[in-house]
């Protein structure tokens, strides 16, 4: 074959020529090349979606079991609340005469069967009165409060009662909505409004039957003990405050402003300002009227989450964190009202978000939050729950 | 507090961050400079950074090479990446013989791999009359030649007819014999004798319109 020296020539020209090579041509090439790499990865996520999907609800379940299980209200509200209760250990009931309110009573303090027995048999004791705490408990939903129950014992003294708040009642929820938190990088300025369903028991739900102590053994045991202790230390009537009898929650409302911070590789944190209403309706102790009370708090919430799946249109995500609010102004009765202490509370959260846009996504976030006692003695929903589970809902614009 | 614990995590996070990127950043960076052996060592290992060392060291002339037979960007992109894949799986047969050994091992799976894909389309037999050129035609002068720019002379190659751009491309580019090139493509040796006279005819004339457009000056 003659080579031409023009052909010689082009190809020379063309010996070691390089095109441009195409944007991203490496990742699309990575994808082939490791195909393998990809079918882990694509285990992986899956196996992510299945955590993080048993993660929700694990989360869910552990939040009504929870609430199941949970004493509803912390003390007895026939008792000031801030007041420490002693707890006193006995190795056998005895019978101690003490003296309240000019009355004579004798407080007993039983085993967990002789308190059963004790409630069953409450209106046929003999000549001890015996005054049995149960513990104290919310409405129904959709059913009006319930008086007390009250049976008389031989010795004057009531034993009272009071129906188990349901876990979704219609006067303990509030609704959440949710906007504004960056999807990629850098910071992101958002609204949110939150809302935390309050968590109470099922027991009435379920059984049809007041809540008595031995569905709850041990707390209302400690409770009937250190009560009695504590008369017998003082022999002064324990009611020298207002105690509240019976308190009814209204929906909380929060409404906040966040701030968020990409960290990378799926963390971010996330902080702002958070505005907290509180609204309740308090009967106090030998009242017949309720006073209406309203809180409104500050806080600054701080929270920390990791996406561990992140798919086009998907993603999954854990949060955790707290919040430090202060109670700003109140009202109760239409007087001036406030809380000095400061509310503490923990949050953890595990997160589903659809992005339908680039801009924008719909999440939902199921989790739990508990409230520490601020140490004062007004009653709102979170000192009566202070373990919550909560699920939100909400709106994210990304930018 | 809270914005203390805050910047306490992001500290530690950034830390954590950068030093991750440090490392990534040392490794690219080893392979950045390495010769063609010790890149042929990396890429049999399945060195994630090795193969991209090799990709963006070698991907532009595998692409040129995909796009001499092509004639088509888009096609070329895709056959460039189906070698680069068999090159990735195929490494533990590659043996390093000497400077250039690489390039022209992987200049050759890009060829096969273009020839297959030409086969599959079933484009390689077809001639076609182009322009009713002459068996005759005027030789450029080879100086002038080289005033073409290479993107351009591509060009040209690209506008033939996939036939005899293919067995221009064997009998010019890689030196391959009409029976060689026969025998890759499944024709004859006439066939290909004549597809590579039709393709110096229209490359020629190709050749000649842009001197004479362009007026390069050696005249």
């Amino acid at each position: 074959m003659n080579d031409e020296l023009w052909l010689k020539e082009i190809k020379r020209q063309l010996d070691g020529y390089t095109e441009p090579l195409p944007p991203g041509g490496w990742e699309q090439l990575q994808q082939r090349i490791s195909p393998r790499k990809a079918h882990v990865m694509h285990l992986r996520h899956r196996a992510f979606w299945a955590a993080a999907a048993v993660l929700v609800a694990a989360v869910s379940w552990m939040g009504l079991r929870w609430v199941q299980q949970e004493v509803v209200g912390a003390t007895d509200l026939s008792m000031p609340m801030d007041e420490a209760m002693p707890v006193a250990t006995l190795s056998e009931p005895s019978s101690l005469p003490v003296s309240t309110g000019g009355a004579s009573a004798t407080y007993t303090v039983r085993s967990r069967a002789e308190r059963l027995a004790q409630a069953d048999a409450v209106r046929n004791e003999g000549s001890v009165a015996t005054v049995t705490v149960t513990l104290p408990a919310g409405e129904e939903e959709g059913k009006e409060t319930e008086e007390p129950s009250r049976a008389e014992t031989q010795g004057g003294e009531e034993v009272r009662t009071r129906p188990v708040r349901s876990l979704f009642s219609s006067d303990n929820h509030r609704r959440s909505a949710t906007t504004s938190s960056r999807r990629h990088g850098g910071w992101s300025v958002g609204v949110e409004v939150g809302n935390v369903p309050s968590a109470t028991s099922l027991l009435e739900q379920e059984t049809g039957r007041q809540p008595l102590m031995d569905d709850m053994p041990d707390y209302a045991g400690r409770l009937q003990e250190g009560y009695a202790a504590d008369l017998l230390k003082s022999p002064v009537p324990l009611r020298a405050e207002k105690c509240v009898s019976d308190a009814r929650h209204k929906w909380p409302i929060s409404v906040g402003a966040m701030v968020r911070k990409e960290l990378g590789h799926g963390w971010a944190m996330e902080t702002g300002l958070l505005y907290t209403y509180l609204e309740s309706d308090i009967r106090y102790e030998g009242k017949a009227t309720y006073v209406t009370q309203k809180l409104h708090y500050l806080g600054i919430p701080l929270r920390g989450s990791w996406t561990f799946v992140s798919q086009p249109r998907f993603s999954a995500y854990l949060s955790a964190g707290g919040a430090v609010e202060k109670c700003v102004s109140g009202r109760q009765d239409g007087a001036h009202y406030t809380v000095k202490p400061v509310q503490c509370s923990l949050t953890g959260a595990a997160g589903l978000q659809y992005h339908t846009s680039r801009h924008t996504s719909l999440y939902v976030e199921p989790g739990v939050a508990y409230y520490f006692d601020d140490g004062s003695s007004t009653v709102t929903i979170r000192k009566e729950h202070p373990f919550q589970f909560r699920l939100q809902a909400g709106f994210r614009l990304n930018y | 507090m809270q914005y203390l614990c805050t910047g306490c995590i992001y500290m530690v996070w950034s830390r954590i961050n950068t030093r991750r990127q440090q490392k990534d950043n040392v490794v690219r960076t080893q392979f950045e400079h390495m010769n063609e052996e010790a890149l042929a060592e990396g890429c049999s290992r399945h060195h994630e950074a090795a193969r991209r060392e090799l990709y963006e060291r070698y991907g532009g002339m595998m692409l040129a090479v995909c796009l001499r037979y092509a004639g088509n960007r888009e096609l070329a992109q895709d056959w460039m990446h189906d070698g680069f894949c068999k090159i990735f799986s195929a490494f533990h047969k590659f043996e390093w013989r000497g400077p250039g050994s690489l390039r022209a091992w992987m200049e050759r799976v890009m060829v096969n791999v273009s020839l297959q894909h030409l086969r599959e389309r079933n484009v390689l037999d077809t001639a076609v009359d182009f322009d009713e050129a002459p068996q005759a035609y005027e030789e450029p002068d080879h100086e002038a030649v080289q005033k073409i720019p290479p993107r351009v002379l591509m060009q040209f190659i690209g506008r033939l007819p996939a036939g005899y751009r293919t067995v221009f491309n064997l009998a010019v580019i890689e030196g391959r014999t009409h029976k060689e090139i026969a025998s890759l493509l499944g024709i004859n040796e006439r066939s290909s004798s004549s597809q590579l006279a039709r393709a110096k005819v229209a490359l020629a004339r190709m050749v000649q319109r842009w001197m004479d457009e362009n007026e390069t000056g050696y005249e």
